[in-house]
């Protein structure tokens, strides 16, 4: 009887669940480094108001293939202690409403970024969904330790998107972007990963500090920042940055090294999950400011 | 309240039958909440429609304008020379 009534009631669910759906706080960052990637691509933006659809086409696509990955992990977030009360699990929202929401909204993001860019932005756009959302939500977070090092390309891209919204094309520059951030995305993940261990666990995720332990993540973790701080540096060699930023990367960059290596050497327990927290904190911190440093040469003319 | 259940179970197997899209002549009154809800979904709904058609819209008027500018020069530039000034 009640499995009748509640197949056929109306849905209770309101406008700001939908919006939960598309991970807002994701969105932001996406944004941002989407924007990065359209100030500090060669030559003046064509059009600013295109630009900014542009910008709009990018932030909802990100929704878009957030809320497909919340359908597909509705089995998981309902475990976890982290990600029950998210629209699905809590029940507000069922599974093919938040399905139909994220391909609707991942059809009309691509379209926009068509129209009011060009078709290599789109591509990108596309290519960014159907990456999250399949290959990364689907396959790789259920079956490997190196989802998110694998899966990290998806939310690497925004910056290319941008690039390629305003130039028609993705050079090598833009490529250092992605790197900066596919390097950044280990580091970040894992260090949270070590002080949700148990939730992943609860969860079944195969996530690196669940399936190789704590010590070898921790050893990852430096090497990821080595490479990550190393990478740091290549917009200065290619001219795509100059002395400010180098300097702001070289700072950040010894900090997020101190941070690592803090993690690195404390003794399993609280005092791990402390440092990791330390890192996961910072890490957000570190990529917002090489971002906006990158982006603040380019608009103060320090830039080349 | 025998009777009442066999109502009741008639009413579900109605419903079920709505499900396959065969009349049953019942129908389904939601709930003011429900109501409302759907309301404010509907409306969200509306909102992003208008927001697309007026994406779209700009879009359109933005780029009309870029190729006019474009022809426009394209017209005022001087012709060009139909002998190379070098070879003088």
């Amino acid at each position: 009887m009640s499995d009748v009534q509640n197949s056929t009631r109306l849905s209770t669910a309101d406008p700001r669940d939908y919006a939960a759906l598309l991970k807002p706080r994701v969105m932001s960052l996406v944004v941002f480094t989407a924007f990065v990637g359209i100030i500090v691509a060669p030559g003046a933006v064509p059009s600013w108001p295109l630009a900014l659809i542009s910008l709009l086409a990018i932030a909802v696509g990100a929704g878009a293939s957030g809320a497909l990955n919340m359908w597909v992990d509705a089995d998981i977030d309902a475990v976890m202690e982290r990600t029950k009360n998210r629209p699905i699990p809590a029940g507000r929202v069922t599974p093919d409403s938040a399905l139909g929401f994220g391909l609707a909204l991942s059809a009309f993001s691509v379209v926009t970024l068509i129209l009011a860019s060009n078709y290599v932005a789109g591509a990108l756009l596309g290519f960014t969904i159907i990456f999250y959302a399949v290959i990364y939500s689907i396959y790789l977070k259920r079956s490997t330790p190196q989802n998110i090092v694998i899966g990290g390309a998806a939310g690497a891209l925004p910056p290319v998107v941008g690039w390629a919204a305003v130039t028609g094309s993705a050079p090598l520059d833009a490529w250092i972007l992605f790197a900066i951030i596919l390097l950044w995305t280990p580091p970040h993940f894992w260090a949270l990963a070590l002080y949700k261990k148990g939730d992943y666990e609860k969860a079944g995720i195969p996530m690196m500090p669940n399936v190789a332990g704590e010590k070898s993540t921790k050893n990852q973790i430096l090497v990821y920042t080595a490479l990550l701080v190393l990478i740091s540096f290549a917009p200065v060699v290619t001219g795509l940055g100059n002395w400010p930023y180098g300097l702001i990367a070289a700072g950040l960059g010894a900090k997020f090294t101190i941070d690592a290596w803090r993690l690195h050497k404390a003794p399993a327990g609280a005092a791990t999950d402390q440092a990791a927290k330390q890192l996961f904190g910072f890490s957000i911190l570190y990529l917002f400011i090489i971002f906006a440093a990158l982006m603040a040469e380019h608009l103060s003319g320090l830039h080349g | 309240m025998a009777e009442h259940n066999q109502e009741q179970s008639d009413m579900d197997h109605g419903l079920d039958l709505g499900r396959e899209a065969i009349p049953t002549g019942g129908f389904y009154q939601p709930t003011e909440e429900e109501l409302k809800q759907r309301k404010k979904r509907n409306r969200a709904i509306a909102a992003m429609v208008v927001v697309f058609m007026v994406l779209v819209y700009g879009i359109t008027m933005t780029r009309l304008q870029q190729n006019a500018k474009a022809n426009l020069a394209q017209e005022l530039a001087p012709p060009p020379l139909l002998t190379d000034p070098a070879q003088n």
